[in-house]
């Protein structure tokens, strides 16, 4: 069987719906909802870089490393941003961060 | 030549400089030193320091400045009187433009004309004393720095004013000058009185703002008249068109007014045609009238004396007030073209001249009491610009600002030897203590009094009081309207000076000593030493002002009043072609009525003689006219019940209306339905709203996949899918 795009795509598409309700579906820990996020840039990336491929261009790969040097960055900072709001509220559940509302 | 401009911009801007300067270093200077002394000093006390240090900067640049400029503009003036010299008259040095709006046209210029050098010359000579005298008198003042420049900003404004070439810069230093004065009078802003009746230097203030916009308001409107008429405001141009009586060099006048001369143009006023040129002589002299506290708009003269005693000798005295006398000179084409304006000038002029003297009379605080000849004084210059004398006017301006000038500062000489005390009652036998300050008050007193000998020599006021007097009595014969009257009521006001000014030598310098009277009732002395002798930075500038007030009349009289034509050249302008003061002469020389020469010196005799029976022969004189309180003396100490009349017919009335509009229009209305009605409807739409939201991180997210993904489905349906 020869891979086509469309594996390319359903893969990058079920990723994405991974990650989606990952974030949405978890109650429990922050992190998870930021390694959900991480999986739906990751879906992102296999779109971009599938497309460069089947397309026959360069610029969808050089998006490709952009997006993770961003996600890298990003998930750094979030990461700090825990850290530091545990240290305050001793807590990182998603169940008990709801200042917004109050 | 471009040297010359240079020197001449500088004595215009310097101040100006400093002034900016100063500013600065007032609000940023104690912080940079300190900065600077971060690491050698740490106690408590280098705040105040600091202060200290950044105050001395100011004091030094502004003072230093001030006085290069006087030194300048002096040797302009005189290199001017005797002929050449670095100056050249006539010339306008542009700065830079302003405004453009349509055919409204605005610079900032300097003009150079014998009027705006010899008033220069004024306000830096005065302006470069007051800064020395202060070094003295406010030493112990906190925020000297902002003292400081405030005087030398009201010096560079004063300095707009007068070397304006068009009416809105002249607009611009007029407004400049009122602000600085308002600053000044409240420059102890936070000082109350235990007697809630007496005011306070922050209402003071607010009063001397309100009234000068009365006044200010009748200047903008005869600005803007002018402007319809001359379709200019650049003084040349229209000066010279009011000169000629023609409109010819100005085009556009022209073609607006075809045909027409200036004096023809009518403007419809209230139902009736009136001469444009004499509702702008009017309205112009309405303004000149709020800023030298003419009658009915003099109110805020006398409590402007709250402000400190230097800035009541700088601004109340010798310069800002009289910038109302320099405006009517300055526009002496138009009025030489307005009889009613005229008449109206004088008859303004010469009842302030007598209302302010019977006034003077029979106040108590010393410095009330030459504020009272100030404003007497200018009432003089007033009737002589009012029946035609401009020449006699702008150099009884000239002399009167080095002797009301060195009056003041004797005063505050007084007030400083003798610990803030300046009610004359409570004062006396000074002159054991001060003997300088007495000597400088005495010569200021011969001076405004107008003593000398007349075809022989006199002080200062000698010389210009009598050519306005004798003026008067020219005009009058030769049928000027109210002329004669001036000329009398000059005399009379001749008499009441000589009484009040030697009436304040007397009850200040001699009679019972302070010392003795304040131990008989020790309540009120609570001071240990007896009064002193004020330091060399008073001494010094009292000295310079009384040379000025012995010998500038004698020296400048040659040049100002027997050879007015020359000097004033194209400055003032006469319609008949010969100066007032060469009619003035012509009498002299005829012998005809000599009378008139002497009789200013025996009005000015008489009033000494009567105050010294009054204060040496027989002393109770003075107590029992005060005890007795007959209508008229309490008519004088009243001030003619002008605060009273004005409380009652508009203060209390805009109280009334102020407090309507604050309680109901502001509080209840504006604040209620504005900012306030806008807060609470935001709140409580959100408290609504705040019921939608969970706060949970994930219900948000769902929100935004979902919008994205509707709003991403939309978008394509609309592309591709739609048809």
């Amino acid at each position: 069987m020869e891979l086509s795009i469309f594996h390319y795509l359903g893969l990058s598409a079920t990723l994405f719906i991974i990650g989606v309700i990952g974030v949405f579906v978890n109650r429990k820990n922050i992190i998870v909802i930021l390694m959900a996020i991480e999986l739906i840039l990751l879906s992102v990336n296999i779109n971009l870089v599938a497309f460069s491929v089947f397309t026959g261009t360069i610029e969808g790969q050089i998006f490709a490393m952009l997006v993770l040097t961003l996600a890298a960055a990003e998930a750094a900072i979030g990461l700090a941003i825990l850290v530091v709001y545990f240290r305050n509220r001793k807590t990182i559940a998603v169940e008990e961060i709801r200042l917004l509302r109050d | 030549m471009l040297a010359s401009d240079f020197l001449v911009s500088f004595i215009v801007l310097g101040s100006g400089v400093a002034a900016l300067i100063g500013g600065i270093v007032h609000f940023v200077g104690p912080q940079l030193v300190s900065l600077a002394r971060v690491d050698s000093d740490t106690n408590s006390n280098s705040g105040s320091e600091s202060r200290e240090a950044s105050d001395h900067i100011v004091m030094v640049l502004t003072t230093g400045i001030v006085l290069l400029t006087a030194i300048l503009s002096l040797i302009q003036l005189v290199s001017f009187s005797l002929g050449g010299g670095y100056t050249e008259t006539g010339r306008v040095i542009t700065l830079m433009r302003w405004m453009e709006i349509g055919d409204f046209q605005s610079t900032w210029s300097i003009r150079l004309d014998s009027l705006s050098v010899v008033m220069m010359a004024v306000v830096t000579i005065v302006s470069g004393l007051v800064h020395v005298y202060s070094w003295g008198y406010m030493a112990k003042t906190e925020n000297r720095a902002r003292f400081f420049t405030y005087l030398s900003l009201f010096t560079f404004t004063m300095l707009m004013l007068v070397s304006a070439n068009d009416l809105v810069q002249l607009f611009f230093g007029w407004e400049g000058v009122g602000l600085a004065s308002y600053l000044l009078i409240g420059f102890w802003y936070s000082k109350v009185y235990p007697n809630a009746n007496q005011i306070t230097p922050n209402s003071a203030a607010i009063k001397a703002f309100i009234t000068n916009r009365v006044g200010d308001f009748g200047l903008a409107l005869g600005i803007m008249g002018a402007f319809f008429v001359f379709k200019t405001i650049e003084l040349g141009p229209m000066l010279q068109a009011l000169r000629e009586n023609s409109f010819e060099t100005l085009s556009k006048a022209q073609q607006a007014f075809d045909g027409m001369a200036p004096t023809d143009v009518v403007v419809s006023f209230l139902g009736t045609d009136i001469p444009a040129l004499e509702l702008i002589g009017v309205l112009l002299f309405i303004g000149a009238m709020g800023k030298s506290a003419q009658f009915v708009l003099h109110v805020w003269l006398p409590d402007a004396m709250e402000g400190s005693t230097p800035v009541s000798a700088l601004i109340h005295a010798a310069t800002m007030v009289t910038a109302g006398v320099y405006l009517v000179c300055l526009m002496s084409p138009l009025y030489e073209h307005t009889e009613f304006a005229s008449t109206f000038i004088t008859v303004v002029g010469a009842v302030t001249a007598l209302f302010a003297a019977t006034v003077g009379l029979a106040q108590n605080d010393i410095k009330r009491v030459i504020a009272y000849s100030t404003c007497s004084q200018l009432g003089y210059m007033f009737f002589a610009a009012g029946i035609g004398a401009y020449e006699a006017a702008m150099f009884h301006l000239f002399t009167h600002a080095f002797f009301k000038a060195l009056l003041f500062l004797g005063a505050g000489s007084v007030i400083h030897g003798s610990h803030h005390e300046q009610d004359m009652t409570k004062l006396g036998g000074l002159f054991k203590y001060q003997k300088y300050t007495y000597a400088a008050m005495l010569i200021g007193t011969v001076a405004i009094i107008g003593f000398g000998l007349p075809h022989v020599w006199g002080l200062s006021g000698f010389y210009s009081k009598d050519a306005i007097i004798e003026s008067a009595f020219v005009m009058g014969q030769n049928g000027v309207s109210f002329g004669m009257s001036a000329f009398w009521i000059g005399i009379v006001v001749a008499f009441l000076t000589s009484c009040y000014s030697w009436r304040l030598i007397y009850m200040t310098f001699h009679g019972r000593d302070i010392v003795e009277k304040h131990t008989e009732n020790s309540k009120a002395y609570d001071h240990i030493s007896p009064p002193h002798e004020s330091g060399l930075s008073m001494l010094i500038p009292l000295g310079i002002l009384a040379v000025g007030a012995i010998f500038a009349g004698g020296v400048f009289a040659g040049p100002m009043l027997t050879h007015s034509k020359e000097f004033w050249g194209d400055a003032i302008y006469w319609m008949n072609g010969d100066s007032v003061y060469y009619g003035v002469k012509k009498l002299k020389e005829a012998h005809s009525a000599d009378w008139v020469f002497w009789a200013p010196l025996t009005a000015t005799i008489l009033g000494f003689l009567l105050a010294t029976y009054a204060y040496f022969v027989d002393k109770g004189l003075p107590l029992r006219l005060s005890s007795s309180g007959g209508p008229l003396f309490n008519m004088f100490k009243n001030k003619w019940y002008f605060d009273e009349l004005y409380q009652i017919t508009l203060v209390n009335w805009i109280r009334i209306l102020s407090n309507v509009l604050w309680k109901i229009g502001d509080e209840k209305l504006i604040d209620r339905y504005g900012p306030m009605g806008a807060y609470r409807l935001a709140l409580a739409v959100s408290r609504k709203v705040k019921i939608m939201h969970t706060g949970y991180i994930y219900h948000y997210a769902i929100a935004i996949i979902l919008g994205i993904m509707i709003l991403g489905g939309l978008v394509f349906w609309q592309m591709g899918g739609g048809n």
